[in-house]
């Protein structure tokens, strides 16, 4: 029996699709202006690789800022509580997660059942975000995958006092203009983010067994500096930007046959 | 929703015509005055006594935008100051005969300061409030309370006596001893009614006179018990925090299964808990400074102390699941204590969220992803399991 977890973020939408306790497959694909198109497209995009049709999917659970708006889902759980399932899905010794998304960022603790046991996340400007990395990335035309590694190549990094997108952006551009290597640039914002997600994480009380989620835990330099304050040693999965479409998949899983049984 | 109530309905045709409410235009009719409070502490009773109708200012049920408060307000003041004085300055508040506020906190002050500047108002009192938690204070609140008294004698020439007051205290004792009925009934297994009803009823509480409010009340509270209603839930929840008074915002919360059963908000219980209580030889103006006194559990004059023991006493009488700790940003009164009442709460085994939004916004984007994973944490297991530990 498959089933299916659709989360519908603000800049990427990930589709996970399961069966008997096993991931099949999943797919990531940029988040469109519709979330029941983008959901019917990520899904499609999941199975066609293993040959599944809509109809084999018998249960699926949304979530992310669009969950409301996927008609074809059985029910919606938010991202937070997703997180924290799959998380513990996938590494059940974790208890603390930060997941940093395209326009917010979370720290979660959770319990050894991967039930939420408290959460923060930044209020509601997307400062320090992952869109606010893309713009950055734009504006000194590097692409987005590389600001991460070359952030790490910095001799000098440039203190940023601000994460405010607008202020950053004319900082930024102010400095390469200066002759600043984007490098110590890229340093700079990467260390004021990784500030404002600890910030976010000390308030939540983090454990030791602690990870990164999000499609900003695949910047090698975030994670980098994150480790660095926090002074504890991150444990990845494979794909951690499919983190809470895994927990829907997941949640959807119990719930089918939960149905089933009742 | 079980059937409509006909009190439910008048109450809702009255918040239909907010701010120059009907029930103003009618008293206004009549050739008498209406004031305008700004706070819990603003005594009513005296405002009352002096024949004047006090209403409580307040901003639309929706998040400011960027308009012309913006031109004369700090960009750290408060989103419902903000909210009524874009009100005031776009003539919505223009029947309003005068506007008495208290120094509760910078925001408020400040409002009322650039108001009386502008010439918004034809007049503006700011009533003061002693800090201090001591006996001493008591004199102090008398002088303050002669002086509002003073200043109404001079702006509306009314002379206000002792049987003045004694009135003005039954006016408003009974409005509380019925808001304090309707509250009872929440502590119910099912209550009969819902916490976005009760903040409509509550909100037209602000737009009429106390005696016509006091006999809608009554009106609901035979409707409630004869219909016989029961509103089953997922959760309990209570609210704690600032100013929270837009109905669409609770509904929100309750959509996703969780029933608000006790609201501790500035516009809540904290604004009528508790009477006047006169005793025998007491001067009405004395009962009056002991009941605003430490006695309304508002973070900015009261002990910590006594809010926390207010809190977690509603808790245990409402039957509370979770709180939603709402704090509007910039709230400095709230959002100072809000973390401590955390605290407080999670040492009795009771989750909170601690919600930080703009006064008047809705349960949408992500204010209702942090609700609906708080009431997701909130499930019969989690719960056994927090009792136990």
């Amino acid at each position: 029996m498959f089933v299916a977890g659709i989360d519908i973020g603000s800049r990427a939408a990930k589709a996970v699709v399961m069966e008997d306790g096993q991931v099949v497959s999943h797919a990531i694909i940029d988040t469109g202006a519709e979330s029941a198109k983008t959901a019917d497209k990520v899904l499609r995009e999941a199975i066609r690789p293993v040959g599944l049709s809509l109809e084999d999917i018998e249960y699926t659970v949304g979530t992310g800022y669009g969950r409301c708006l996927i008609p074809f889902a059985n029910d919606n759980i938010s991202e937070i509580s997703c997180h924290a399932k799959g998380v513990n899905w996938c590494m059940p010794s974790v208890r603390t997660i930060l997941d940093m998304g395209g326009q917010d960022c979370k720290a979660i603790r959770c319990d050894a059942m991967g039930r939420v046991v408290s959460f923060v996340m930044n209020d509601k400007c997307a400062g320090g975000t992952g869109r606010f990395l893309e713009v950055i990335a734009d504006i000194l035309r590097v692409p987005l995958e590389g600001i991460g590694e070359l952030s790490l190549e910095s001799k000098e990094p440039i203190p940023f006092n601000t994460i405010c997108a607008v202020f950053a952006k004319s900082e930024a551009l102010t400095l390469q203009k200066r002759g600043v290597a984007k490098s110590d640039i890229l340093a700079g914002l990467h260390e004021a983010i990784a500030t404002r997600a600890y910030n976010l994480l000390r308030r939540v009380s983090p454990e030791p067994e602690f990870t990164i989620s999000g499609g900003i835990a695949k910047n090698a330099g975030m994670v980098a500096k994150v480790k660095a304050k926090l002074k504890l040693e991150p444990v990845f999965w494979d794909e951690p930007q499919i983190m809470g479409a895994l927990g829907a998949a997941v949640f959807a899983a119990e719930r089918s046959a939960l149905a089933a049984s009742a | 929703m079980s059937s409509e109530l006909r009190a439910l309905q008048r109450i809702r045709e009255i918040n239909s015509s907010f701010p120059y409410a009907e029930p103003i235009q009618r008293w206004k009719a009549a050739g008498k005055k209406v004031i305008g409070t700004g706070c819990s502490y603003v005594p009513e009773e005296v405002i009352y006594a002096a024949g004047l109708l006090p209403i409580r200012v307040r901003g639309h049920s929706r998040e400011s935008g960027i308009d012309e408060a913006d031109a004369w307000l700090h960009p750290n003041t408060c989103s419902f100051q903000r909210g009524w004085f874009q009100m005031l300055l776009d003539g919505e508040y223009s029947f309003l005969d005068g506007f008495v506020s208290t120094y509760i906190c910078d925001c408020h002050r400040r409002v009322a300061d650039v108001a009386r500047y502008l010439k918004l108002l034809p007049f503006v009192h700011l009533f003061e409030v002693p800090l201090v938690d001591d006996e001493d204070s008591i004199p102090r609140y008398l002088d303050y309370l002669r002086a509002l008294i003073a200043a109404l004698h001079t702006n509306f020439g009314v002379e206000i006596t002792e049987s003045d007051l004694r009135r003005g205290i039954a006016t408003v004792n009974r409005k509380r001893d019925l808001l304090e009925q309707l509250r009872t009934l929440r502590t119910a297994g099912k209550p009969p009614i819902s916490g976005t009803e009760m903040v409509e009823v509550q909100n037209a509480g602000f737009v009429m006179p106390a005696d016509e409010f006091g006999d809608l009340l009554e009106e609901l509270i035979a409707e409630l018990k004869a219909e016989d209603r029961r509103l089953g839930s997922k959760f309990r929840l209570m609210l704690a925090g600032s100013c929270l008074n837009n109905p669409e915002f609770i509904a929100g919360i309750e959509e996703l299964g969780g029933l608000v059963v006790a609201d501790v908000t500035c516009m809540g219980i904290s604004y009528w808990y508790r009477q006047v209580e006169l005793e025998e030889g007491q001067s009405p103006l004395e009962a009056i400074a002991r009941r605003y006194h430490n006695k309304i559990p508002c973070p900015q004059r009261t002990p910590f102390a006594l809010r926390v023991e207010s809190v977690l006493s509603l808790v245990r009488q409402h039957q509370v699941d979770g709180v939603i700790l709402e704090v509007i940003m910039n709230c400095f009164p709230h959002g100072h204590t809000i973390a401590s009442l955390a605290r407080h709460l999670e040492r009795q085994g009771i989750p909170s969220l601690q919600l930080e939004k703009e006064y008047g916004t809705g349960s949408t984007g992500q204010i209702r992803t942090r609700v609906q994973a708080f009431l997701e944490s909130l499930t019969p297991a989690a719960r056994a399991e927090r009792i136990t530990r």
